[in-house]
């Protein structure tokens, strides 16, 4: 090989590199973007889902059929994460963890759609290998496909906060960051200092740092997080809902059969919808408020579109 | 031939040393038992016979151990012991010649003998000395804390490196992310403690170039053990009168085991059986053999009856030295143990600082680590609950199952749930929340126990500026709290926790005897 085509070799090799890198930045422009609020030929979708009375696949089944099925959100030859909680060393049915079946059955649906990889993980609060075990995450979620791989304190990457009122930067965790569509699938519980925790809490699995000092003020640090990394679609686990003693729980006197899935591209409206499964309003959530103020909401929070099915 | 088979068990018997320690941690099984080697230790089954007045015949591999070596001699040094393999290796990578004799010797090789007697004296006073020298607890000490920890990481760095490559590293790939999957997971295998232990084992190792087998014939007390069983051992080494006197299997006889100008006779309390000296013996001459009779030995130095005498009273000293330390409460108050430790003064004695805990609580909570010395020599290498490190995973329960002794009771999780560590507290001029006026909650939110052992009330605060504000303070609820520190972990603030564990109203359980 002469020095020439050595040169033209390392010219394509660093054009393809970065060619790769420009497509990965102009994937993350298109995840920011809102999923068009499309017309389909029925009518206009709904900006909000609520389905209840349902086992966790028919309940997934319905609300994505309602929101204009999976191929909305995911395209062929996509990378999706899907962010689960997993942050906690409980079983399933203590609902401090997302349904494992749920799980299972959203990577079946990505992959169905002809994602390429489908990637699971968390940062967890007890120790990772725990929390994947007990959860039951690990086990189902592979089975169905995924990549289920812990956090791994070297690929953080800083991300700026243009909006941050608090905070001006914060480590995001790489593979979410890379991701060409994001689906957030908390579970729905009650939490001590937020009052509940639902999609934009959850979106703290893949914060990094000290994520001990987001807690003052709560609020304002994680809107201003939240806001740099919003989800393609928020699908909140409610088929049981952990209504005391949150964010971990432990006992099952605290957890309430609510039976029900709430879904929307929009994360605000996600969180706002899913709040009568504890009987409470949006005034007692100083999160939510912030959000809204700050217009994180992508519809308008007080007469949104929400399509309610019930399955019985 | 028979060489080649010593050899070949050393190895195995390393390897499988290794194979345990690295399934000892989170999930654990318990079908390989994760104490196995920690309970062949043979000076094991005397300190129980001394402490708890009882054959204990969990010791059955020890005991085991010691049957053979009555009718075989010290094979278990010579063919088993893993820190004997790893002083064998790195004699060889020394390059020190097989040369065994050194001029002071014989003086030295009544030192294990005392070293015995010392830690015997000592265990009937209830002072646990021994295990600091047991080669068993010792090796699976400086293998949790530094051979491990810094093996595996060589490796998975090699084989990553290797997965770099052009063209092959595809193919080391998923070796590379194999062993980082089963060796170190994320979290795992990293301790306080790593010098002076990183110092001890390259110290005894280091000794090889005084004399081959140095630990093993000047200081080892198990080894002295098994010396004085191995006496009566009939099978022996024997020297037909084909012998024409080379003298090469006492130059190359390790231990130090053959008398000088007598190549017949044998030291049966130093003789590993690591069988050299039949590698040694010239071709068509192969005078030596091993047999169950016939051998000749040479009777063993014993103490005499000055140094038996200096030797109790020295020990008597140390025991009285051992005894007269003044508690000092702002530390012993901070000594947190492993959930269902048995009490204080019985578990300094007994633990054999083995760190099988430590390195469990590794791939759990993380909060145990070798403890160091606050007032106490005998604290030194015990486990140590440091809740800033780590805390105590609450569905764990696994120190317990891999304690070898038994000074952390093996409870069931439902039992180990309620067995109490100890206490939270809070420094109010620290805490977020009394201090700033400003919410946090974190260690709300982590504490464990079902019904909360730490709640909050609602609260209006004045902010100096004179704005009021509503917010959220948390308080401990002293009947739940078990002291599982995860609070004191997750404290969000820098350096000091507001909120941190003592050990008021730790549960120590009484031993398994009384």
């Amino acid at each position: 090989m002469n020095r020439r085509s050595l040169l033209k070799l390392m010219g394509a090799a660093g054009l393809t590199l970065s060619n790769g890198r420009l497509s990965r930045l102009a994937a993350q422009d298109a995840k920011a973007a809102a999923p068009s609020p499309a017309s389909p030929p029925g009518g206009v979708l709904p900006d909000v889902v609520w389905v209840e009375k349902g086992e966790p696949l028919p309940l997934l089944d319905a609300a994505l059929n309602a929101l204009g099925g999976m191929k909305r959100f995911v395209s062929v030859g996509d990378i999706v994460v899907i962010k689960p909680n997993i942050g906690w060393d409980r079983s399933p049915e203590m609902a401090a963890t997302t349904n494992p079946d749920l799980i299972a059955a959203l990577v079946k649906e990505c992959l169905k759609v002809g994602a390429k990889k489908v990637r699971v993980f968390d940062r967890t609060c007890n120790n990772p290998r725990r929390c994947y075990a007990s959860s039951g995450i690990q086990e189902k979620a592979e089975a169905a496909g995924a990549e289920v791989f812990h956090i791994d304190d070297s690929r953080f990457k800083t991300v700026a906060l243009k909006d941050g009122e608090v905070l001006k930067e914060w480590p995001i965790f790489q593979d979410y960051l890379d991701a060409h569509k994001v689906i957030n699938v908390p579970v729905a519980k009650h939490h001590g200092l937020s009052t509940v925790s639902l999609g934009i809490k959850n979106l703290m699995g893949v914060m990094g740092g000290d994520r001990g000092s987001i807690h003052s003020p709560l609020e304002k640090k994680l809107i201003d997080i939240a806001a740099a990394i919003p989800p393609a679609l928020t699908i909140i686990d409610g088929y049981r809902t952990l209504l005391r003693n949150g964010p971990q729980g432990g006992r099952t006197s605290d957890v309430k059969l609510t039976r029900t899935l709430v879904a929307s591209p929009c994360m605000v409206a996600a969180d706002y919808a899913a709040l009568p499964l504890f009987g409470i309003s949006a005034d007692e959530v100083e999160y939510l408020r912030e959000a809204v103020r700050r217009g994180l909401n992508r519809v308008p929070v007080k007469n949104m579109n929400l399509k309610k099915i019930s399955l019985s | 031939m028979a060489f080649t088979a010593r050899r070949t068990s050393q190895l195995l018997f390393l390897v499988a040393f290794f194979v345990v320690l690295t399934l000892n941690r989170f999930p654990y099984t318990g079908r390989v038992p994760g104490d196995f080697f920690l309970r062949a230790s043979p000076l094991l089954p005397v300190a129980g016979l001394i402490e708890a007045h009882r054959v204990c015949l969990e010791y059955w591999p020890a005991l085991a151990i010691l049957v053979v070596t009555v009718v075989l001699g010290r094979v278990f040094c010579g063919w088993a012991c893993p820190l004997g393999t790893t002083i064998d290796a790195a004699r060889s990578l020394l390059k020190r010649s097989p040369e065994s004799e050194i001029p002071c010797g014989p003086r030295l090789s009544r030192l294990p003998l005392i070293i015995l007697l010392f830690v015997t004296v000592c265990a009937f006073f209830g002072i646990g000395v021994w295990s600091f020298l047991d080669p068993l607890a010792l090796y699976n000490r400086v293998a949790t804390v530094v051979l491990f920890p810094v093996l595996s990481r060589a490796v998975t760095a090699f084989f990553a490196w290797l997965a770099l490559w052009p063209l092959v590293g595809g193919l080391f790939a998923p070796v590379a992310s194999g062993l980082k999957a089963g060796l170190i997971p994320e979290g795992d295998n990293l301790f306080l403690a790593v010098w002076p232990l990183a110092f001890l084992l390259s110290g005894i190792l280091l000794l090889e170039l005084i004399a081959p087998r140095f630990w093993c014939r000047f200081i080892c007390p198990a080894g002295a053990w098994l010396g004085l069983l191995a006496r009566f051992a009939p099978y022996r080494r024997k020297v037909d009168s084909t012998c024409v006197r080379c003298g090469g299997c006492r130059r190359t006889c390790r231990m130090g085991a053959i008398a000088k100008d007598e190549f017949e006779r044998t030291r049966q309390d130093l003789c590993i059986v690591c069988l050299t000296c039949l590698e040694s013996c010239p071709p068509r001459i192969e005078c030596t053999n091993w047999s169950a009779t016939g051998g000749v030995v040479v009777r063993a130095d014993g103490l005499s009856r000055r140094q038996f005498v200096g030797t109790v009273f020295g020990s008597l000293a140390a025991v009285g030295t051992f005894r007269v330390g003044l508690t000092n409460r702002a530390t012993s108050g901070r000594i947190i143990r492993p959930p269902g430790a048995i009490l204080e003064p019985l578990f300094l004695d007994r633990c054999i600082r083995c760190l099988a805990c430590v390195r469990m609580c590794r791939s759990n909570g993380g909060c145990l680590q070798p403890g160091s010395i606050h007032q106490d020599l005998l604290e030194l290498w015990t486990p140590e609950a440091l809740m800033r490190v780590g805390y105590c995973e609450y569905g764990c329960n696994l120190c317990g199952q891999v304690c070898p002794t038994g000074v952390i009771r093996p409870l069931s999780l439902e039992e180990k749930q309620k067995t109490s560590m100890g206490m939270a507290h809070f420094d109010r001029n620290l805490c977020i929340p009394y201090a700033r006026g400003e919410n946090c909650m974190v260690c709300e939110e982590h504490c464990p126990v079902k019904e909360k052992a730490i709640r909050f009330e609602n609260r209006e605060v004045t902010l100096p500026d004179g704005r009021q504000r509503k917010v959220k303070v948390p308080y401990v609820v002293r009947e739940l709290c078990i002291g599982c520190g995860i609070c004191e972990c997750k404290c969000p603030l820098p350096g000091e926790p507001a909120i941190f564990v003592v050990n008021e109203g730790a549960v120590r359980p009484k031993p398994p005897e009384s």
